[in-house]
């Protein structure tokens, strides 16, 4: 946008909370036929992404619950896969999950025609293992630093509004909505508001956070990245792993019915094990570790939006999440795309440049 | 290791050009390195690159990929969508520390029996250089 956005102020105490009673207004009002956001189960200790029609079960709406469960951009997926068949729906997620849904709907899997996003900065989730197991209730997740996933604390984009509507409030802000485009301003308009305020001290505040993130990403996945190189030190980071494959499951990239790396697709016959087994002196079963995580690594990097599912999945401590922020970094930088932020920018693997990537020697690939 | 190290590379090499090639370079009895086991692909973006992973994980020294010069594939775009396709993969390669040399890809025309030989005996050489594929020694992948 050329111009600075402007925003409307809420005057609210309850940070991204003030959002309910407008979402309430919005739909009210019959210009949007349903929301879709993270709602307290009924027996208040988790949280689910539900389709709500009635404006009134919208008081159980958490907009940014402490853990992240299924991911926005894959319950968005579960909806609108096969088209959004007209529906309206103002989808309430973090920004992450928004970038999930966004290269969803690059990869055909999410139809955002009738979808108006709703963002906000996001202060992180905390590890859904330690939530699950009760040592952290929703009352007493403070979103310190220490308490939140690694990888948010490396999170530079935790703030993106890549909404059509975002909200800011991070670091004591008064609540301000903020259309980043024509829908956005719509849904603005549904709700009451006008988008009359300044946002420059949201701007500011944004962009020190984001520097300050993208500094300490740098540090840590630096640290991450000499501490896995190699294959030796590579399969210390894997070593756990217990070839569940949740990761991939939990991921919202990750939308194959049968994944190309899937055990069962890749059994050798005893007689080959045993030959390599000879050569090696021995071999580890299921053998498919490497090629799995490095498998996905390929299909999928380039559309990670560091949202950390699979590594909440995780049920053997894996930092896979971190692995893959580290190799996605790379790739994504190395197609000068970041998953998730440009809805116009095709994915890089189905467009290419006629001279590009040949190095001065003439080849780099 | 008392025997001296014979790398095992696989060439996949497209129909219409770099596998032309690699015949022509035999046909005039040029030097093309016997580490080589070409395998002919329809076009190199016919290559699906987890054949390629999957070459290396199990145990090859090297993955030559040899297409058609930009602009002469002989489906009009394959070869750039295969350059990117590996670019991609030897990021992922790079970004873990696992030796993306030992992946290449070239552009081969079905006349240049001599770049064919070239080629083939420059990446012999430097996978040479590089030594066996470390997880030919390893139990567990
Ligand atoms: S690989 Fe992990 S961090 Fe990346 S999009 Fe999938 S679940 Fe999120
Ligand atoms: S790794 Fe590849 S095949 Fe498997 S689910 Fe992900 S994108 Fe699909
Ligand atoms: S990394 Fe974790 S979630 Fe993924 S397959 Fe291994 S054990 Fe399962
Ligand atoms: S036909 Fe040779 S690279 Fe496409």
């Amino acid at each position: 946008m050329s111009e600075a956005p402007r925003g409307a102020t809420i005057q609210s105490e309850e940070g991204p909370r003030a959002l309910v009673p407008l979402l309430a207004r919005a739909l009210e009002k019959g210009t949007s036929d349903a929301v879709l956001l993270p709602l307290r189960t009924p027996g208040q200790d988790s949280y689910a992404f539900v389709l709500v029609k009635d404006p009134r079960l919208l008081r159980q709406a958490d907009p940014l619950p402490p853990v992240q469960t299924v991911t926005g951009g894959r319950a968005l997926s579960s909806l609108t896969r096969h088209g959004g068949g007209g529906v309206r729906i103002l989808a309430v997620m973090r920004p992450c999950e928004a970038r999930g849904a966004i290269e969803l709907s690059k990869l055909g899997q999410v139809d955002l025609k009738d979808v108006t996003l709703i963002t906000m900065d996001c202060p992180g989730t905390v590890p859904l293992q330690r939530f699950a197991r009760g040592d952290l209730r929703p009352s007493a997740v403070g979103f310190a630093d220490q308490d939140i996933r690694p990888i948010c604390q490396v999170c530079d984009l935790s703030c993106a509004a890549v909404g059509d509507l975002h909200l800011g409030w991070g670091e004591g802000l008064a609540p301000i909505l903020i259309p980043m485009d024509e829908r956005g301003a719509e849904a603005l308009l549904a709700m009451g508001l006008r988008a009359e305020g300044d946002t420059s001290e949201w701007r500011t505040t944004v962009s020190s956070r984001s520097q300050e993130r993208r500094e300490r990403r740098e540090e840590r996945l630096g640290q991450l990245r000499v501490a896995s190189s190699g294959l030796d030190n590579l399969m210390v980071r894997l070593d756990s792993c217990i070839n569940c494959h949740n990761c991939m499951r939990a991921c919202p990239i990750c939308y194959c019915r049968v994944c190309a790396f899937d055990i069962r697709r890749q059994e050798r016959s005893a007689n080959e094990v045993l030959d390599l087994a000879k050569a090696r002196g021995s071999m580890r079963l299921p053998m498919d570790t490497l090629m799995f995580h490095l498998g996905r690594m390929n299909h999928m990097s380039l559309n990670c939006v560091s949202c950390g599912a699979c590594e909440d999945a995780c049920p053997a401590g894996v930092p896979i999440a971190q692995l893959f922020a580290m190799v996605s970094d790379r790739t994504q930088s190395a197609f000068k795309y970041r998953a998730g932020m440009d809805r116009q920018q095709r994915s890089p693997l189905i467009t290419f440049l006629e001279k590009e990537l040949e190095g001065e020697d003439g080849q780099r690939c | 290791m008392g025997e001296m190290f014979q790398p095992r590379i696989v060439g996949f090499l497209c129909n219409w050009c770099s596998y032309a090639g690699a015949d022509l370079a035999g046909a005039n009895r040029l030097n093309v390195p016997s580490s080589i086991t070409p395998i002919k692909v329809m076009c190199s973006s016919r290559l699906d690159p987890t054949l390629v992973l999957t070459a290396l994980l199990r145990g090859a020294d090297g993955v030559l990929v040899a297409g058609c010069h930009p602009g002469d594939c002989h489906y009009g775009e394959g070869n750039y969508y295969a350059r990117r396709r590996l670019y991609l993969l030897k990021e992922v390669l790079a970004a873990l520390g696992l030796e993306e040399d030992r992946l290449s890809l070239e552009w081969i025309s079905a006349s240049e029996g001599k770049r064919f030989a070239d080629v083939a005996s420059d990446f012999d050489r430097r996978i040479r250089e590089l030594g066996p594929n470390p997880i030919r020694k390893r139990g567990q992948t």
